[in-house]
């Protein structure tokens, strides 16, 4: 079905009446996913997703048609819809297609479809008792087990045609604490760009104590105060602050249409000298890595700020050309229901001077975060927002008792400036995104930090 | 191959495999959007699309799997899997095919006036929105997002005990975000408009809507940290029942997942409180005359003045409640397992308008826009923090606007605190998880976060 001549036609009929680049995506792709609550292994769902979309870029407008009918009729009717919807005249002819071979650098040993369900249903298992057993409080355990194996292919009217294959394995675990009239929850969910293979890595018990632990420590936890104070966030997925404060108003997407507060700042100081941060989708292996972007584009290891100063946006092909700057191989997608924008990958701030313990030491009264939850951004004012899964008050310099119901609010151009202090062990943690181009995989990371000063909300 | 062809083949593979009990569920559907940037149309998104996600009992174990592609590999594919994932679950609590003949209603859920809408209408009324948010105020410095979308989707439900549903919906929704700037105060605000008429995305109401409403936080600052009264306002109101939608989940007391678990017949909420779903809504953007497992549905008060009448269930949960399912089965896409989710779900409106909701206030905030929602609100547990924006209010009138605050509570405490129920009922959008509305509701006290 995947025929270089059939391609070819397809594009150019998008062409047909105007536009000067058009592209297809097809994909292919297995899922599966295994649940287990309320000590029974509860379900298990299988499925293939299969479409493609075809994207004409004229100018600055990008048009998108997608179907799940991916023969050479289907594809050509979409053509047709998207040739329709530019409705001038031809001006761009389609190149011969050359097939690029992708290099791989994220190595697979067990593919899914490779794996007994025996086997996957082990793992889930095995962590949950581990997370129940954890302590009596523990009132409910939720795992969850999924992989993905999804196949891509690319082709453009630059010639450009590729194919690529990209699998993933993730676990979840919800853990809830009770005491009869109050839940409080913890959450782990550590994945990867692997197979199978990921839990020879990744020890799937560990994690699920650990979500038990959280739960536990909150349920016993005191509300945390509200006020201004200065906040220690830490390594791992408290990179989040990042991602949700800075990463998303560093993607073109935003940025391009002046719709960040980072627009027009290239080169000026935008955050703490202290402050280096880099989107690498290169990482091998890594849950947001990817071979190449889902524009073809090779995915790099992108600065994007260095001792303060903005260095770099993540651009993909459409805000590039807005913009007047080359693409960064950042251009994502959920899937073929989407067409591609630019997202980040694994998104950290790179280490720093600083030790853990001298962070710690250096705060007299303030909050340590030591979990973060998920948040959400107005890329437009900057303005942020997100929950503290495990919290600890500061006292004198040390770790004081545990406080639940913290959010941390702010905007990203001020909390980048007030980083004063950043640890040197950077450590990653996983997400899905979820942004106008669906939901993709991705890291956030960063070694311990502390912020100067921060808007706390508790009660 | 088509539908009918496809079923049959299905069915007949799935017999052969051993399934007892089986069901297809498939959903087909399309969209248009235009959205518009400085004049030009930027973003022009057309599809069609379907899927079909088959479940089958084995030794009463179900199983699932699902496609996009309604072909023989497909077949093949769902059998085989859906056995597989059949028998590595543990026996539970049981999944039902629905055996029973009910009676559906018919809704008017469909318009077909819109299917005759041409893109070019579309896009000229995308233009016109964004021109009119550009002019109405010289302190617009852009608009983020303004687009206009026409969609269409219909759900089938065939079973092996004869069942053979349909049920088309349709309809359209703009929005607009504009940028107001004044110096280096930049704000921004939403406006939309969903439904089934087509007139009802009116571009220069939308368009004045928003950028009235981004302007009025020009110059917002925060207040200091305390209890206060508050007034929160249709939409945020309907954001929080939207992410505590949950609680009222059979599946999730069930599972010990929902504090409402042993409280029915109890006081829930204040006695001015009443919650309605109802999936036969007259201009109901969710629900329909069927749920997803093919139960005939009806509408009910889920609270009624206060007190808890029931949850949602479908028919493994009504199982095992020893009850009869409420016609709440909802599946997230065809992808996903069957569970539990309200169609339009809304906080029953009472009869103060809006401005005398502040009126009764006196003082206090009025708080217009939650953010953070995803995050900032546990759903287990009732307790949330969450950014939110709004305005002080002075002797029942709206002053100056606020923001960098965070509002803090427990969804249980904050059902129980409710004083009055506006009558400005307003829907968001709807999702698989259902349709929310609600009235601007005034609280006695809310823990305020800010300075």
């Amino acid at each position: 079905m995947h025929d270089r001549e059939m391609f070819m036609s397809i594009i150019d009929e998008a062409l047909s009446s105007g536009g000067d680049f058009a592209e297809i995506f097809l994909e292919d792709r297995e899922n599966n996913s295994i649940n287990m609550v309320n000590d029974k292994l509860e379900n298990a769902v299988s499925g293939r997703d299969q479409g493609a979309g075809i994207r004409v870029i004229d100018g600055l407008k990008s048009i998108y048609v997608y179907t799940n009918d991916t023969s050479k009729e289907g594809l050509a009717e979409c053509a047709k819809k998207a040739a329709g919807a530019v409705g001038k005249v031809r001006i761009q002819q389609s190149s011969e297609l050359v097939e690029v071979n992708v290099q791989n650098s994220h190595e697979v040993i067990s593919a899914p479809s490779s794996v007994s369900n025996k086997k996957k249903v082990e793992v889930v298992r095995k962590a949950y008792a581990r997370a129940k057993g954890y302590s009596g409080e523990i009132i409910q355990v939720s795992v969850g087990y999924v992989d993905s194996d999804q196949r891509i292919w690319i082709m453009n009217s630059e010639g450009y045609m590729a194919h690529d294959r990209r699998i993933r394995t993730r676990l979840y675990i919800q853990s809830v604490a009770g005491s009869g009239s109050e839940n409080q929850t913890g959450f782990e969910g550590p994945g990867m760009s692997k197979g199978f293979e990921m839990f020879e890595e990744i020890d799937a018990e560990k994690h699920a104590e650990e979500a038990s632990r959280t739960a536990v420590t909150m349920l016993n936890a005191k509300t945390c105060p509200a006020g201004r104070m200065p906040v220690v966030i830490n390594n791992g997925f408290g990179g989040v602050i990042f991602h949700e404060a800075c990463g998303h108003s560093l993607e073109a997407t935003s940025v391009a249409k002046g719709n960040s507060v980072f627009s027009g700042k290239l080169g000026k100081k935008i955050a703490s000298e202290c402050v280096t941060a880099y989107d690498n989708g290169t990482i091998p292996n890594a849950w947001g890595s990817i071979n190449i972007d889902d524009e073809g584009f090779k995915s790099c290891n992108n600065i994007l700020i260095e001792n303060g100063i903005l260095k770099n946006f993540m651009i993909d092909r459409l805000n590039g050309k807005r913009m007047g700057m080359k693409p960064t191989g950042n251009s994502r997608r959920q899937s073929y229901r989407y067409a591609p924008t630019s997202r980040m990958t694994n998104t950290y701030i790179a280490s720093g001077q600083s030790g853990r313990e001298e962070i710690i030491n250096s705060v007299n009264e303030g909050l340590y975060a030591k979990k973060m939850g998920g948040g959400s951004v107005n890329p437009a004012t900057g303005e942020f927002n997100f929950a503290v899964a495990e919290g600890y008050l500061i006292r004198n310099g040390s770790i004081d008792k545990p406080v639940r119901g913290a959010t941390l609010i702010g905007k990203g151009s001020d909390i980048l400036m007030k980083i004063d202090m950043v640890g040197s062990e950077v450590k990653l943690g996983q997400g899905m995104c979820g942004s106008i181009s669906g939901s993709v995989p991705t890291n956030v990371g960063q070694p311990i930090l502390r912020v100067s000063e921060m808007t706390v909300g508790g009660r | 191959m088509d539908y009918k062809r496809f079923k049959y083949e299905l069915f007949k593979a799935a017999q052969k495999q051993g399934f007892k009990e089986f069901e297809l569920y498939y959903t087909s559907g399309g969209s248009l959007r235009a959205g518009v940037f400085k004049g030009e149309l930027d973003t022009y998104d057309s599809n069609t699309s379907c899927g079909a996600g088959f479940r089958g009992k084995i030794n009463g174990k179900m199983g699932y799997a699902y496609t996009e592609i309604l072909d023989g590999r497909s077949v093949d594919m769902l059998v085989t899997r859906s056995k597989e994932n059949a028998e590595i679950t543990d026996e539970g609590d049981e999944e039902f095919i629905y055996m029973e003949k009910d009676t559906y209603k018919t809704i008017n859920a469909y318009n077909p006036k819109l299917e005759s809408i041409k893109p070019t209408d579309v896009i000229g009324k995308a233009m016109d929105m964004e021109k009119r948010a550009f002019e109405c105020d010289s302190r617009v410095d852009n608009v983020r997002a303004c687009s206009v979308s026409l969609y269409k989707g219909s759900t089938r439900i065939s079973n092996s005990y004869g069942l053979d549903m349909e049920y088309t919906t349709n309809g359209v929704y703009g929005y607009a975000i504009p940028v107001v700037r004044s110096g280096e105060d930049v704000r921004t605000a939403v406006a939309y408009r969903v439904g089934r008429r087509y007139e009802l995305i009116d571009p220069n109401a939308i368009a004045d809507e928003a950028v009235e409403r981004a302007i009025s936080y020009l110059g917002a600052g925060s207040v200091d940290s305390g209890s206060y009264k508050a007034v929160i306002c249709n939409e945020a109101a309907a954001d929080m029942l939207d992410v505590y939608s949950g609680i009222f989940s059979a599946e999730k007391v069930q599972k010990g997942l929902s504090l409402l678990k042993g409280k029915l017949g109890e006081k829930v909420a204040s006695g001015i409180v009443t919650i309605v779903d109802n999936p036969l809504m007259e201009n109901g953007m969710c629900g329909g005359p069927f749920d997803c497992e093919g139960v005939a549905t009806g509408t009910k008060e889920v609270v009624t003045c206060g007190v808890l009448n029931t949850y949602l269930y479908n028919l493994k949960t009504a199982h095992k409640d020893d009850v009869g399912s409420t016609g709440n089965a909802a599946r997230g896409s065809y992808s996903s397992r069957v569970g539990t989710a309200p169609s339009n779900f809304y906080i029953k409106p009472g009869d103060i308008g809006y401005e005398e909701l502040l009126g009764y206030m006196d003082d206090g905030l009025l708080i217009t826009e939650l953010e953070g929602l995803h995050s900032g609100a546990n759903a287990v547990s009732g307790d949330f923090s969450l950014a939110a924006k709004g305005f002080l209010v002075k002797s029942g009138k709206m002053s100056s606007p606020v923001e960098q605050i965070t509002i803090a509570g427990n969804i249980f405490e904050l059902l129980k605190s409710v004083t009055k129920v506006g009558n400005d009922i307003k829907f968001g959008f709807p999702s698989p998880g259902g349709c929310f509305g609600s009235p601007s509701i005034l609280i006695d006290k809310l823990s305020v976060a800010g300075r």
